[in-house]
Parts: C-alpha cells; sequence; structure tokens
C-alpha cells in the first residue's frame, strides 16, 4: 500500500515536472511558431484568395473582349459587305448572289436584305421576301450599324436586328440582317474556370443572353430579369463608363458563389463568371488546413520532446528521490546509479556515500544499544537478584549459629522459600520474553478480578502513603481471559502506579464497559512519563526506573495482546500517567466463576 | 462506465435508424397517378407534324409494323404465312386485343376494320400492294387475305393504321377524351394488349413556336417537345431534359418536273446530283441530324447494297454533264439575272425554315455550276395544290422514303402504270421493271439484286435532286425512363415509366 502510494506520488511529480519542463520548451519554441503560423494563415489565405478572384477577372475581361470582338466583328463583317453594296455598278442580281453567299458563309446572318432608300426590298438571301423591321428608337449605334436590342429569337439564340444605311450615293438604302449569336452560346459555354465554374451574359436591362450553366440556361428561355444578380448590380454601381471588373461572394441556389463581372461597354452587356467558392479557393483553403496541420504537428512533437527531455532530464533527480525516501524508510541499502559525470552524478556518488554511512553507523548505534541493554539487563538481573541471594546468604551464615534456634530455623525457611520465589519471578520474566507462557482463556468477571486485586494491594499503596480507589462498571463484564495473567497485569500496573506516584498520590483503578469493550484504566498522579519513551514503554528491557530489567509492561503487553486485546498509555510529566487495557467482550459465562 | 456504453451504443442505434429511414427512396408514383404534358411546336419542319397525325400514333394501330431495316414485323397480328402459292396471305391475330369500344378485335369485327383500311384510297396509292387483295375473311383469330396475284409486299402494306373506318375505333395505348384545335388530352386504354399504360393521361398542346414550346419545357410545364429542330437541340439539352435523335424515313428532294423538257436528260438530273455539297449542308443545316442521301431507296433497307456508288459532291463534273446536255455557260450576263445555263423556279412552302435554308443551300450549289435556281414561297395548301396539279417546274419536298422500296415505288413508278403520287413525270422503263421484280418477289436473294439493280437504275437516271435524309430530335423530361428498343420513343409513351429520385440523381 504504502509502496503503490509512493509510485503513484512518483509518478505524478515526475509528471508535473516533465509536463512543467515540456511546457517549457514548448512555450519558448512554439509560440513564435503559432505566431508565425497564424500570420501566415491569414496572409497567405488572403493572398491565395486575391489571386484567385485576380485570375477569375483577367479570366472575364478575356472572355468579355473575345465576345466583344465576335459580336463587333460581326458587324463589321456586315460593314465589308455593305462596302461591297455600295458598288454602284452591281445589279440586284449580283447584290442578291452577294448577300446569298454572305449569309451562306456567315451562320450568324439568318437573313440579309437589302432595302431601297423607299424601303422596298431589293435583294435578299432567303427564299423570299422578308419583312424585317429596321431597329427602332431603342437601337443603338455601333461601328456605324444600328443595332436593336438583343433578344432571344424562336430557336432560343440571342438575335438582333442590324442595319447599316447605305449612303444616298449608292442610291441609298439600308442593309438589314437578323444577326444571330449562336456562336455567343458556345463561347460562353466554353468558359469554364476550374471545374464547376461557368460564363453568363447578361443585358443592359438585365436580362440573361447566355449561359454556361445548363441547369440554370432556362433562366434564359423564362427571361428571368437578373437585375439584382450582386456583381451585375455592383456593376451598375460602378458606373457606366467603368471599366474595372468587380468581384463579389454570395449565395445562390444553395451554394456560396465567388461572381466577377466585366463590362462589354460597347454592348452594354455584362458577363459574369461564377464559380463555387469551395472550389475557387480550394487552394487556400488547403493551404490553410496544411498550415494548421503542419503548426499542429510541430507543436505535439515539441511537446513530445520535450516531455520526453524532460524526462531524461528529471530521472536522475527521481532517482535520487526515491532513494532517499527508501533510505528513510530505513532501506539502507538502497543506493542510486546515475551515470552521468556531471552535478548529478556528483550527487548520486555524495548520495551512496551517505547511505554507506549510514550503514556503518546504524551499526555502530546497533553496538552501542545492544551494550546498553545489556548494561541494563545485566544491572537489572544484579539488582533483582543480588538482593534475594545476599539475603540468602546472610540467612545461610545465621544459620549455622542459630540451627537450634527452631523459631529461626522456620524463619531461615521463609526467608529461603522467599528469596527462592523472588528468584524464579525473574527468571521466569526472561523466560517470558525469549518464549511467552501460552495463556489459557476462559470467562472472566472483570469487575471481580479488578475488585480482588485492588483490594490485595490496598496495603502496598496505604505502606506508600498513596490513596487508591476503585471505580466499577455498573454492568457485569466478562472477557475470555487467563486470571493468573490479568491478575499479573493488574498487579504490574497498579505496582508501577505505586511507584511512580509519591506519597499523598492518587491511584483510581476503573473499569468501563463500551459496545463491543472493557476497558480497565489504571490512572495515577505519578511524576509521568516524558513524551520521548513514551513510544518504547512497552518495548523489552525498557524502563524509567533507575533499577530493574524493564520487562514488566513489556510482559504485560504481549500477554494483553495474547488475549486478543490492547494496552496504550497516557501520561504528562508531573501530572501523572493512565494505562489503558482494553479486551474485548464475550456473551460467554464461566461455568463456575473462577476465584483467586 | 458500462451504462455510457450502452446508452451509446442505444443512441448509435437508434441514428443509424433514423439515416437510413431518412435515405429511403420515395415510392414510385402509382400509374393512375402519372400524366404527361407533350408540346407541339407548330412552327412547322415537315408536312406530317400535326396534332392529328400525333393523335393516330397513340390511338390506331396497324397489323403489322415496319422493322427499323424495313422488314414488317408483328403487331396486331402476331405472325403470318403465305398459301397458295403466294396468293392467300393467312395473319394470326394476337389474343385478348380489343377496341377502344370494348369489342374483340377478332372475325368479323377486325375483318370490317380492316377492310375499311385497305380499301381506302390514299392507303391503295401508299402501298399498291394493298391494290392486289381481293377478299378479306376471318377464320377464328385468322385473318385471311386472298390475293389476285402474288404480292410480297403485302405484309409492309399491312402497317397503314386500321384508322378508316366511318367511324373508327382504335386499339391503341391511348384513347382521346377530348380534343381542340390546339390541344388534346387522352387516356390510358385499361385493356390494351401488351398491358395497361404506366402513363395514365397524356395531354397534347400546340405551340406557335419552339421558343415557346421549349420554355414551357423549360419551366417544367411540359414534359416532352415533340420535335426539336437542329439548331436548338444543343441549347435545350440539360441535366434534366434529354433530347433523342429519330431517324426518319424521309429525306430532302428538289423535284423537277421531268416533263419539263430542261429536265428530261438523265444528263442534267444527274448534274444538279453531282453538284450539291451534300455533307457540308448535313453539318451546316441539319447540324449532323441527318446524312447525305444517295438516291430514293432507304440505305438501311435489309436489302440496300452499299456497294453502288453515291453522288460525290463533284460540281466539275456536273458543270462537264450539263455541257454535254448542251446547256453550256453563256459568255455575257444578262441585266436580269446572273448569267446561267439553266434558269427554273422551285417551289417553296412558307415558313418551313429548315427547308428554306436546305433550298438556299443547294440554290448556292446550283450557281455555282450555272443554274439560277428561283424560289417562289407559297403558302402550304398553295404548295400542295400545286405541286399535284403539277404547276411548277422544280419543288422542294420532304419525301417519305423508307424504310423500303414500296415508298420508292410511290413516288417515282411511272404515273402512266399506276396511279401513286408520281406528279413529276418521271419514266424508266428499267425501274419500271424492277419495280415489278419487287413487288412479287418473296426471295430475299432476288430482291437483293434487284434492289441493287434499281439503285443504280436511279444512279444513272436520277428522278431528282436527292439532298440528305431527316432526322428528328425530341426533347424529353429526364423524370421519364424511356425503353430503348424502339427507334422513335414516342412509339413506346405508354410504357415510360416514371425515374426514381435516387435514379435521377446518379444519372446527374
Amino acid at each position: 500500500m504504502d509502496d503503490r502510494l509512493a509510485t503513484q506520488d512518483r509518478s505524478g511529480q515526475m509528471r508535473r515536472i516533465s509536463t512543467r519542463f515540456a511546457l517549457m520548451m514548448a512555450a519558448a519554441a512554439v509560440v513564435p511558431l503559432l505566431a508565425y503560423g497564424a500570420v501566415s494563415i491569414i496572409s497567405v489565405g488572403e493572398g491565395a484568395e486575391q489571386a484567385v478572384i485576380q485570375g477569375n477577372q483577367n479570366v472575364a475581361t478575356r472572355a468579355g473582349g473575345q465576345i466583344e470582338r465576335y459580336v463587333l466583328d460581326s458587324i463589321r463583317i456586315l460593314n465589308a459587305v455593305a462596302q461591297d453594296l455600295r458598288r454602284t455598278d452591281l445589279k440586284p442580281w449580283q447584290q442578291e448572289r452577294i448577300l446569298l453567299n454572305f449569309a451562306s458563309q456567315f451562320g450568324e446572318y439568318k437573313k440579309l436584305i437589302l432595302l431601297d432608300e423607299n424601303g422596298k426590298t431589293i435583294a435578299s438571301s432567303g427564299a423570299e421576301a422578308s419583312d424585317i423591321q429596321l431597329p427602332g428608337a431603342d437601337s443603338v449605334t455601333l461601328e456605324n450599324a444600328l443595332i436593336s436590342r438583343f433578344t432571344i429569337d424562336d430557336d432560343l439564340l440571342p438575335a438582333a436586328v442590324v442595319a447599316i444605311q447605305l449612303p444616298q450615293g449608292s442610291k441609298g438604302g439600308w442593309l438589314v440582317g437578323q444577326l444571330r449569336l449562336e456562336e455567343l452560346w458556345r463561347t460562353v459555354n466554353s468558359i469554364h474556370v476550374g471545374e464547376t465554374g461557368y460564363a453568363l451574359v447578361i443585358t443592359d436591362e438585365g436580362y440573361p443572353l447566355a449561359h454556361g450553366n445548363a441547369q440554370l440556361r432556362p433562366m434564359i428561355a423564362r427571361r428571368d430579369k437578373q437585375d439584382n444578380h450582386p456583381v451585375f448590380a455592383a456593376l451598375h454601381a460602378a458606373g457606366r463608363d467603368s471599366k474595372k471588373p468587380v468581384s463579389a461572394q454570395y449565395a445562390s441556389g444553395g451554394k456560396d458563389l465567388l461572381g466577377v463581372g466585366v463590362k462589354l461597354a460597347s454592348l452594354n452587356w455584362v458577363l459574369i463568371i461564377e464559380q463555387p467558392t469551395n472550389e475557387a479557393f480550394a487552394i487556400s483553403t488547403r493551404l490553410r488546413q496544411q498550415l494548421i496541420v503542419s503548426i499542429t504537428v510541430a507543436l505535439f512533437a515539441m511537446l513530445l520532446v520535450g516531455s520526453l527531455w524532460g524526462r531524461r532530464f528529471i530521472e536522475p533527480i527521481l532517482r535520487l528521490t526515491r532513494g532517499t525516501r527508501a533510505l528513510a524508510a530505513g532501506q539502507l541499502d538502497t543506493r542510486v546509479a546515475i551515470a552521468s559525470s556531471d552535478e548529478l552524478g556528483q550527487l548520486g556518488t555524495a548520495f551512496n556515500t551517505m547511505a554507506d554511512r549510514l550503514v556503518e553507523l546504524q551499526e555502530d548505534v546497533r553496538k552501542k544499544e545492544r551494550h546498553a541493554m545489556f548494561g541494563r539487563i545485566a544491572i537489572g538481573l544484579v539488582h533483582d537478584l543480588s538482593h534475594p541471594i545476599q539475603n540468602m546468604g546472610n540467612s545461610c551464615k545465621l544459620i549455622l549459629k542459630m540451627w537450634d534456634d527452631e523459631e529461626y530455623r522456620e524463619s531461615f525457611r521463609r526467608t529461603i522459600e522467599r528469596e527462592l520465589a523472588q528468584i524464579k519471578r525473574v527468571l521466569d520474566d526472561l523466560r517470558n520474553v525469549a518464549r511467552p507462557t501460552p495463556v489459557e482463556r476462559f470467562p472472566i468477571d472483570v469487575n471481580k478480578t479488578v475488585a480482588d486485586l485492588v483490594d490485595s494491594m490496598m496495603t502496598t499503596a496505604a505502606n506508600a502513603g498513596i490513596t487508591m480507589a476503585i471505580e466499577l462498571a455498573p454492568e457485569e463484564i466478562f472477557i475470555e481471559g487467563d486470571l493468573f495473567a490479568l491478575n499479573r497485569i493488574y498487579r504490574n500496573l497498579i505496582t508501577n502506579a505505586v511507584q511512580a506516584t509519591p506519597p499523598r498520590g492518587r491511584i483510581l483503578v476503573r473499569t468501563l464497559k463500551q459496545p463491543d469493550d472493557v476497558v480497565i484504566e489504571v490512572a495515577d498522579t505519578g511524576c509521568g512519563i516524558p513524551a520521548d519513551r513514551l513510544d518504547s514503554i512497552f518495548d523489552d528491557f525498557v524502563t524509567t526506573k533507575r533499577r530493574g530489567l524493564g520487562l514488566g509492561l513489556a510482559i504485560s503487553k504481549k500477554v494483553v495482546e495474547q488475549m486478543g486485546g490492547t494496552i496504550a498509555v497516557t501520561s504528562q510529566v508531573g501530572v501523572g500517567s493512565t494505562f489503558s487495557v482494553r479486551f474485548p467482550l464475550t456473551a460467554a459465562r464461566p461455568s463456575q466463576i473462577a476465584a483467586m | 462506465m458500462k451504462r455510457r456504453r450502452i446508452a451509446a451504443s442505444i443512441s448509435c442505434g437508434v441514428s443509424f435508424l433514423l439515416l437510413t429511414c431518412g435515405d429511403a427512396p420515395a415510392p414510385p408514383p402509382s400509374p393512375s397517378d402519372t400524366n404527361i404534358v407533350i408540346g407541339i411546336p407548330e412552327a412547322r419542319t415537315d408536312l406530317e407534324n400535326g396534332l392529328d397525325q400525333f393523335l393516330r400514333l397513340l390511338t390506331f394501330e396497324s397489323l403489322t409494323n415496319n422493322g427499323a431495316d424495313g422488314r414488317p414485323i408483328p403487331r396486331l397480328a402476331e405472325r403470318w404465312e403465305w398459301e397458295n402459292d403466294n396468293t392467300r396471305l393467312r395473319l394470326f391475330l394476337r389474343p385478348n386485343v380489343f377496341l377502344h369500344d370494348g369489342r374483340s378485335f377478332k372475325g368479323d369485327t377486325a375483318v370490317a376494320v380492316v377492310r375499311s383500311a385497305i380499301t381506302n384510297r390514299t392507303n391503295v396509292t401508299n402501298f399498291p400492294a394493298l391494290a392486289d387483295v381481293v377478299a378479306v375473311s376471318a377464320e377464328g383469330d385468322e385473318l385471311v387475305f386472298d390475293l389476285s396475284h402474288p404480292s410480297a409486299t403485302l405484309p409492309e402494306a399491312l402497317t397503314v393504321p386500321l384508322d378508316k373506318a366511318e367511324t373508327p375505333v382504335g386499339t391503341g395505348p391511348y384513347r382521346v377524351i377530348e380534343q381542340t384545335d390546339t390541344t388534346a388530352t387522352l387516356e390510358a386504354f385499361d385493356r390494351y394488349y401488351q398491358g395497361k399504360p404506366t402513363i395514365n393521361r397524356v395531354g397534347v398542346r400546340i405551340f406557335n413556336t419552339l421558343r415557346s414550346a421549349s420554355a414551357s419545357l423549360l419551366r417544367g410545364e411540359l414534359d416532352v417537345v415533340y420535335d426539336v429542330p437542329a439548331d436548338g437541340v444543343e441549347f435545350v439539352r440539360n441535366d434534366d431534359i434529354d433530347v433523342i435523335s429519330v431517324p426518319r424515313w424521309y429525306q430532302h428532294v428538289l423535284t423537277l418536273n421531268v416533263s419539263d423538257s430542261r429536265f428530261k436528260s438523265p444528263l442534267v438530273r444527274r448534274a444538279f446530283n453531282l453538284a450539291v455539297d451534300r455533307a457540308a449542308i448535313v453539318k451546316k443545316v441539319l447540324r449532323g441530324a441527318g446524312e447525305p442521301s444517295g438516291g430514293p431507296i432507304y440505305p438501311r433497307y435489309w436489302a440496300f447494297d452499299p456497294d453502288v456508288p453515291n453522288y460525290a459532291f463533284d460540281p466539275v463534273t456536273a458543270a462537264a454533264l450539263l455541257d454535254s446536255a448542251g446547256y453550256r455557260m453563256p459568255k455575257a450576263a444578262r441585266d436580269d439575272g446572273a448569267p446561267a445555263r439553266l434558269r427554273f423556279t422551285c417551289l417553296l412552302p412558307k415558313d418551313f425554315t429548315v427547308w428554306e435554308r436546305v433550298a438556299l443551300e443547294v440554290q448556292k450549289d446550283l450557281f455555282n455550276i450555272g443554274i439560277d435556281m428561283q424560289f417562289k414561297v407559297v403558302p402550304m395548301e398553295e404548295f400542295g395544290t400545286l405541286v399535284s396539279e403539277k404547276k411548277f417546274e422544280a419543288a422542294f419536298i420532304d419525301i417519305i422514303s423508307g424504310p423500303t422500296p414500296t415508298r420508292t415505288y410511290m413516288w417515282w413508278r411511272s404515273a402512266k402504270a399506276f396511279k401513286g403520287r408520281n406528279v413529276f413525270g418521271y419514266e424508266n422503263q428499267d425501274a419500271e421493271r424492277e419495280f415489278g421484280i419487287l413487288l412479287r418477289s418473296t426471295n430475299d436473294a432476288a430482291i437483293r439484286s434487284s434492289t441493287s439493280r434499281l439503285q443504280r437504275i436511279f444512279y444513272d437516271d436520277p428522278p431528282a435532286l436527292f439532298v440528305a435524309w431527316d432526322a428528328r430530335a425530341r426533347a424529353i423530361n429526364r423524370r421519364f425512363v424511356v425503353p430503348g428498343d424502339s427507334r422513335d420513343p414516342m412509339w413506346t409513351l405508354w410504357k415510360w415509366t416514371i425515374a426514381s429520385p435516387r435514379r435521377i440523381a446518379l444519372d446527374k
């Protein structure tokens, strides 16, 4: 239990030190890394996004230019035809032939007609004269041509009427064509940004003309106005003459989109390129993720390295700590192995030297204690045995002289018996220390035995000028015990109390019944026992008296414990001592009361 | 700890069940719930489109049908057998075929219906073999056709729809329950012999223009646009709308009034055929939805001989032929027109956009070899009258020319021998002979060799300028699953099914 707690305590300390070490390293190395990483993540991400937006704007600008050129070229081609037709020497059939060839060659013009100054059809590229109307008031002029608003024709293609006025000198009139921008759709369809980006063209009124996303193309047929499209609105807000592309991020159709737009100024159209942001910003997102992962991995690596290095660094200290604790626990054979040549190694060597010295000192102390103990035992034996032996010797000397005195012979016999009994008691005590006498256990009436014993020692107390009182528990109390041994215990305790108490002192013997135990207390008002000797008062050959073997309390404790009890002492120097003996109660009752 | 594990397991299990339950596909709609709306753009592209023709397609059937290669395949007749030296054709009718009025299609009922169809003058004109039938009788579930003489093309001729009775009642999968000039509603015929149609109700609407029809389709108001011109295909098709190309048995033809002396010479007509860049026309005008035509015989007809040469684009040879025919290029131009070897006027029906564009390309190519073709654009009705009365020099027509030579026969057999549709004055005895063989022969080898010879005859003496075989496109909402076992998806409308939502997602 103590070892486990010690191990846990050690590992907890180890963690704290290693953790602090690792955190210290992390703080020193990773905090700057984190700061740099945060700045990098933000700036790289923003930079990458800006690059994407710029790239898309470039695509939009190029595509817009391409579309403008396509439309303007279509109109320029018509201008070229008009130039051809201005030749005054062309006959109608020649003019018609020109129109036919042109319409056949350039599929953008569904039909071409040549009108005279009165609006009558002179020639037509179609099978019959057509009723194409000249562009109206809402037309615009572009490349010397009048162009009507682009609408979606019956074939779902953006179409407009283009008219070029022929000068009066060439008989005047108009060259009118139905311009159909089939290629516009193909061009818009071919504009791809990434995997899912597409383009769309919106007229200045907000009507879509072409859409690169087939799913959204129905808006063209439905003529769904797009004037609230964020990019369209932004371009309009930028002003008619603004040529700068705009960008915006918005949600549409359940997706987050990046939209960039440019104006096709000559046509009053808007070209918008849309790309889902998760694709557009995939690179910057990936960069950010990579940075975050890298920094996180670096952080954990630093923590790991710091932890491992810290453990390695701290390990010698912990070994020393463990060694010190083991020494303190009495494991004097503990040595530490610290194989390093630095200060920690020196500390380890010093520790081992100290442990060796401790062993030597302990051995010395033990020798001295043994000497002291043997000395005490010798003195005790001398004291306890010399008196009886001396008395016996004196009596033996006198018996030779007084052999005829029968009274003296009786006195001699009593003296020899008495002193031999004393010697026997001493020898019994010694034997009990080495080999405790087995105790018998019978149900004993505690109150009676205590009362009888106190009664027998009243005289002894009185002779010492001490008042001895007895307080017995009102209930009957029975324990399992050896009557003889118990009496010896009580006698020993009372004798010690008498010896420790000065005249006019007081000794109280009492019994207390508790739920499961009985307590027999012997309290005196004697000199008390010093606190530093209380712990060893029950040890063998320990005594506070000047003489004696110091076995009384040791034997009492052994006997008490043999009977399943405990003995304890509380004492205060100058006030007195209280010895408490506790035995477990028994429900058994004696078949006949044991009597002294 | 143990309780936490149990709680976690239960939570996971419940979540799993909820997720799988959430993903379970919605049950497909039952047949009684399924309707379809079909839009037909009235921007005419050929003579045949129209509400009536479309309705006939769904309501009336024929005894036999045309296979893709021109061989007749069973329809109301399961099979047939020739008897009596090929002068009797016994047809075995399918069981459990009912007319919409509940009568069983067999016995005298079937005889009456068939007789009214096969004696119809238009049908006889279109299918000369019908004229050989002297009697039709019923023997239980069998119809017996007695012929005046063997007529190998009778099974093909029985592809005429049985809609000519005084009060025609069809056997088709649908019957009309409501009709106006521009709309019609049909409901499924429960007792249709091939099974009750999966689509319960069909609505048909006429639109003025393709744009309006396509816009309705894209708005979800229509499920089908019946006819999408080539220009619009790539712009209509998207993830929700499929466009299925349908090859047709029609071809664009510049017909010539061969009675006119200018067109009598085969050299002139061959020159015409050599002058035209058909591949460019198919690519530019038809957007690839078609194929160049080499003559009046359908190139996928089973007996067609691919080794017979087709007309190549060879304006030089064309000019040389015209020279040898006596039509040389004048040295000086006229004031009223370009110098030309030959001038004529071509009739063109009004508002047929694709015809006009093809015709304009032909005009350009002819002009390049010195032929000045001018157009006279007239309304359709007038066009038909002028052509039938032979009051034309040339006419641009979409002619049904397949899948069998019966169609060729109908247009180009001698008008003196047969009152078909040959209003063009074409006569060729060799062709007549081969037509006779084709009509009578029941031997495959003989038919093949006769067809091959006919091809060569027409190559040397082309009846007209054959430009290109046509194709059409149907735009269909992808929520319908269209079986792929038919030339035209409209023929299998009755067994279209509704795609499950999951299927649509996968297709996208």
